[in-house]
């Protein structure tokens, strides 16, 4: 049985927020056919705009896809709908603690599925991607991405695409339409420097945007439906990074350090279109902060002041998810926290007074100037003040092949970790998941040896 | 005999040469490259024109792959893409497309219905996997000759799934799951599955239909043609001398070019 | 003149002007950089456009992994060694930081953080919006300044005006160069040289285009027009292409068309006020340029389109177009599956030529150029 399965079992947000992911595809077929929404496809956590309209939904292109979840997962979800997740979660634990082996069996594949299927869905994207063109010199990340819209993206109204410091990435929205996309493109660009009354132009850009979001919503912009959303948007931040520094930095977790990375992993994931419906993953989101500390404070889980922490990152443009598997049998426990290293874990400057179309101008340009859109210099300071946030006692660096952008500068992170948090750090390569897992297995045996 | 043309493949494992005549293959050889093909290929040169009775005014000689620009013996030169294109229609007059892979390259050719030339080709000659050194490099950690690995693969009922696309991880994998009692079968399995997706995934990238032959060295593996086969879906036809059909072709184009 | 002997000329060209006074700005970013702008603060402009070899992109391996651009490579790779042909890469006073491309704006840090160069900023909007021009100008006048600041005092209007007719006048020499009927490789040689040095190239441009006046047409080969990646000052790819039995006939790269079609009419130039108004004006108008988005790929297609019917008529031929990739360029990489089936599927023959400056590579290059022109 599982270690990790057996945890997440405790955790009924995390089987919702998982079953909401994977089951996105029924969710969205039901708001576009039967409620008549529309869809917006995004990359990078840039869904917030869409929320300002009550009839279109954000959607990360993946999730349009049929998962292979267990059949199990899916009668879970139905007998939440009538009796509450709480519950749901906890007749599995206790189905678990029976100890009658083929029913923890069956609970624990449905709990190891949802990693397991998530991760698959990404490989089988980028498998696809290649085979539809896409050259094989790009990152994890853009090849599955392209491989999502190539196979998803028509089903989507509009693609709402940020031009950011990345080339390929701007290069491959570009793509979209060439490979046939009938959706229509809607651009803001994000100036790619703060001079001079460039805040001003990037407002009037957005505003732009939002003008084009009109003409496909039936419904009309307003300050007010925006300003909800902040609010909302602002309380997934603050619970996200509640989750990211109270827990990770504390001697005690409320579970195994392999469960927290795979929940912290989780939220990597979903957070780039709050599963399409923002209040309900502030629900989510809330509720596993809550049984987090609720947990912590019961004394349930595990002490681990004897494990070294470990920051991952970058991860969300790929990464290898063994590592924090890896890294938790050499004794140490993994961290990411990449949405705040971007700062799109900032709060969004909301109040009466100020527009909001302003204070969405002044959060992305603080992403761009400290993440997306920064030089190598700035990025690796972001990169070190994470680590520093975090207390991390080392810092493993996802050096994805085909990375030009936010992969490349780790010569540079090296000698700054070193000179100002006297840590070591180690790259690992990667290219797709699965692929070297005995090769990250010897380099982080000898890295985490640096902590005995 | 009237002039006869001669197809010189001087491939980067092996040497391949036909003698032509009007049209038909009348003999061949095939030996290793080595490291001096020049001398391996005049060899073959002096050889078939001994056994046929022939001298080398009495033959016009078009050499083509690896070696093609070096050596001397050689009237004229063409690639090995155009040249393959022209020798599988000398044995599938229908066929549309080639894949070949040989020992250390892999390609795919596309060619136009209407006037049996190349229409677009693709090529992976960068990256040791997807080619006959793979399987070679995957034998000799499996323990196996070469000639039995395809056999080999096909009692498997389970293929291992081999994630590494790089030659020499894919190796460290390979050994890893023997230490981990996976069988040979399935690991033979894997390897091949692994090889057909490399290449069926180039060859896809420039739409490669029916008829498809399957040529070079490694379409005597039966396990390759299966498991392409499967990755395409559809049924391909092999030649009866996948090898040839390089050396073949450039024959047949000198021909053509020569008025004969 | 050999390269060696031309680059070791430009040697001395540079150093002298530096015991004169004048500094050198490099830059990697090959596109809307204004260079007037450079030149009208009497400053040197001086383009990164060398290629590489295995030497210099190994030793960038020690700043950038090896999937990076092989062009980046090559340019942190000419700073880390200084081989003997590059030894002007020791005069250099300032780097220019610019987003042509993110490979770009990583060489260019790494250059001026680890070979102590200070550095300027000059960031490029990718669209082309009423907005985006408007930034494009907020990025100008901020250059200007900080050009200002350097040399200690304005610069004035009529001096950018002078640098931008200057510049202008020297593509327009340029620009006649494609219009000749010789092999691709001097127009090419021509093409590389004037860019690395600039209107001070003018008198050798015009004494070679005067002595083509009356010369025998001589282009021989199938005809191949180039796009995507430029090829550089030592590189051998235009070799293989003539080796092969082709002749590039018309350079639809940054060294080449883009470069020196960005011309004002005279009447733009007359009836502006203001210099700065007039290098937005161009920006806009740069629609060729492959760091924009979002309508890259159908201009490019449009004018391959346009220039092959063109050819056809004019010569009876038809080009063959060879997409030139530099390993790991996201721009030309990432759309040359769409621009050959497009291209392809309007009956134009397309050789997608990936590659980075490696010696093995040659081989590999031959036998696709050779298979390519024996389809044509």
């Amino acid at each position: 049985m599982s270690l990790v399965a057996d945890e997440l079992i405790r955790f009924s947000s995390v089987l919702r927020i998982a079953y909401n992911f994977l089951t996105g595809r029924d969710y969205l077929k039901r708001k576009k056919f039967r409620e008549k929404k529309k869809l917006i496809s995004i990359g990078l956590p840039f869904s917030d705009l869409v929320y300002g309209f009550p009839d279109l939904i954000p959607v990360f292109p993946i999730r349009m896809h049929e998962f292979k979840i267990h059949k199990y997962l899916t009668y879970l979800g139905s007998a939440s709908n009538i009796f509450g997740w709480n519950r749901v979660s906890n007749f599995l634990g206790f189905v678990k603690d029976l100890g009658i082996k083929d029913v923890s069996q069956t609970v624990d594949n449905i709990i190891e599925d949802v990693i397991d299927t998530i991760n698959e869905k990404y490989n089988e994207m980028y498998d696809f991607g290649e085979e539809c063109g896409i050259p094989t010199d790009f990152c994890y990340g853009v090849k599955s991405l392209y491989g999502m819209n190539v196979s998803k993206g028509k089903n989507c109204d509009a693609n709402l695409n940020y031009t950011i410091r990345c080339s390929a990435w701007n290069k491959y929205l570009e793509s979209i339409k060439a490979i046939g996309n009938p959706s229509k493109q809607i651009w803001i660009e994000i100036p790619p420097r703060n001079i001079g009354n460039s805040l001003e132009l990037f407002k009037d850009n957005i505003f732009n945007g939002i003008k084009e979001l009109e003409e496909i919503s039936n419904h009309s912009y307003s300050d007010n439906a925006l300003r909800a959303h902040f609010q909302t948007a602002n309380q997934i931040h603050q619970f996200y990074k509640k989750i990211i520094y109270d827990i990770s930095t504390s001697d005690f977790y409320p579970c195994n350090p392999a469960t927290y990375s795979e929940i912290l992993a989780l939220l990597n994931i979903s957070f780039h279109d709050y599963n399409s419906n923002a209040t309900r993953y502030r629900d989510n989101i809330s509720s596993l902060m809550d049984e987090m500390k609720g947990r912590m404070r019961k004394g349930i889980g595990m002490d681990v002041s004897e494990r070294p922490k470990i920051l991952i990152t970058p991860m969300f443009g790929g990464w290898e998810p063994k590592t924090h598997d890896i890294i938790y049998e050499l004794g140490g426990r993994a961290l990411y926290g990449d949405w705040d290293l971007l700062r799109f874990l900032d709060d969004i400057p909301i109040s009466n007074r100020l527009d909001p179309i302003e204070a969405y101008a002044q959060f992305l340009m603080d992403v761009t100037s400290e993440g997306i859109g920064c030089d190598n210099d700035t990025l690796t300071n972001s990169y070190v003040r994470l680590a520093k946030d975090l207390q991390a006692d080392g810092l493993v660096f996802v050096q994805v092949f085909g990375c030009h952008s936010i992969s490349n500068c780790y010569r540079m992170l090296k000698e700054k970790l070193r000179r100002e948090l006297e840590i070591p750090s180690i790259a690992l390569n990667f290219n797709k998941m699965g692929e070297n897992v005995e090769q990250i297995k010897t380099r982080l045996g000898a890295f985490m040896e640096m902590f005995n | 005999m009237s002039k006869c043309f001669i197809g010189l493949d001087i491939g980067s494992l092996a040497t391949k040469i036909v003698l032509v005549n009007e049209g038909k293959l009348v003999d061949y050889r095939v030996e290793r490259s080595t490291f001096d093909f020049k001398r391996v290929g005049n060899n073959l040169f002096n050889e078939i024109l001994d056994k046929n009775s022939l001298n080398k005014n009495d033959v016009f000689i078009m050499s083509t792959g690896y070696g093609r620009n070096t050596i001397d013996i050689a009237d004229d030169r063409i690639t090995e893409i155009t040249a393959h294109a022209r020798g599988v229609q000398y044995f599938f007059p229908e066929a549309h497309s080639v894949i070949d892979i040989g020992g250390q390259d892999s390609k795919a050719i596309l060619i136009s219905k209407k006037t049996g030339n190349v229409m677009d080709f693709q090529m992976n000659d960068k990256c040791a996997a997807g080619t006959g050194r793979f399987l070679e490099v995957m034998a000799h950690a499996l323990e196996v000759p070469i000639e039995e690995i395809g056999s080999l693969a096909l009692n498997s009922s389970n293929p291992s799934a081999i994630s590494s696309t790089c030659t020499v991880f894919a190796e460290s994998e390979v050994i890893s799951l023997f230490a981990r009692g996976t069988s040979k079968h399935d690991i033979a399995a894997g390897i091949h599955k692994s090889i057909a997706r490399r290449v069926a995934g180039m060859a896809k990238r420039i739409g490669v239909a029916p008829q498809l032959v399957f040529c070079g060295g490694v379409a005597k593996n039966v396990a390759v043609k299966k498991f392409l086969e499967e990755e395409l879906g559809y049924g391909i036809v092999i030649p009866e001398h996948p090898q040839l059909t390089g050396a073949i072709g450039a024959a047949l184009i000198a021909q053509e070019h020569n008025g004969s | 003149m050999e390269n060696l002997e031309f680059l070791s000329e430009c040697f001395m060209v540079l150093k002298q002007k530096k015991e004169e006074g004048k500094k050198v700005i490099a830059f990697i970013s090959h596109d809307n950089i204004p260079e007037e702008l450079i030149d009208a603060a009497g400053y040197i402009p001086l383009r990164m456009v060398f290629a590489g070899n295995d030497e210099l992109m190994d030793a960038s391996h020690d700043y950038l992994p090896p999937s990076t651009c092989a062009f980046a490579q090559s340019c942190i790779g000419a700073f880390s060694i200084k081989p003997n042909n590059l030894k002007f890469l020791d005069l250099i006073d300032y780097v220019v930081i610019s987003n042509h491309c993110v490979s770009d704006i990583c060489a260019s840090e790494i250059i001026s953080k680890y070979y102590n160069i200070p550095q300027l900023k000059f960031y490029v909007s990718y669209t082309k919006t009423e907005n985006s021009l408007k930034y494009f100008k907020l990025e100008l006048v901020d250059f200007k300044r900080k050009l200002e600041e350097l040399r200690g005092s304005v610069i004035e209007t009529q001096d950018l005006m002078n640098s931008i007719v200057k510049y202008n006048n020297f593509k327009r020499k340029l620009s006649e160069l494609s219009k000749l009927t010789i092999p691709g490789s001097q127009k090419l040689i021509h093409f590389q040289r004037a860019i690395l040095k600039g209107p001070d190239y003018l008198p050798e441009l015009e004494t070679f285009l005067q002595s083509q006046e009356n010369a025998q047409k001589n282009e021989k080969g199938k005809p191949i027009l180039l796009t995507g990646c430029s090829i550089f000052i030592n590189d051998y790819l235009n070799d293989l292409i003539e080796d092969g039995g082709g002749n590039i006939v018309f350079f639809d790269t940054w060294v080449g068309f883009n470069y020196y079609s960005q011309i004002f009419s005279d009447e733009q130039i007359n009836s502006s006020n203001d210099p700065i108004d007039l290098l937005v004006e161009r920006f806009k108008n740069n629609i060729f340029g492959d760091h924009s988005v979002p309508n890259y790929l159908e201009s490019k297609i449009s004018q391959i389109e346009e220039f092959s019917i063109n050819y056809k008529k004019k010569f009876g031929k038809k080009v063959g177009v060879i997409n030139h990739i530099i390993k790991f360029c996201d721009h030309m990489s990432i759309m040359s599956s769409h621009l050959k089936n497009k291209l392809q599927e309007k009956g134009i023959q397309v050789l997608n030529l990936e590659r980075d400056y490696s010696r093995a590579n040659r081989g590999q290059l031959t036998t696709r150029i050779e298979a390519f022109l024996e389809m044509m």
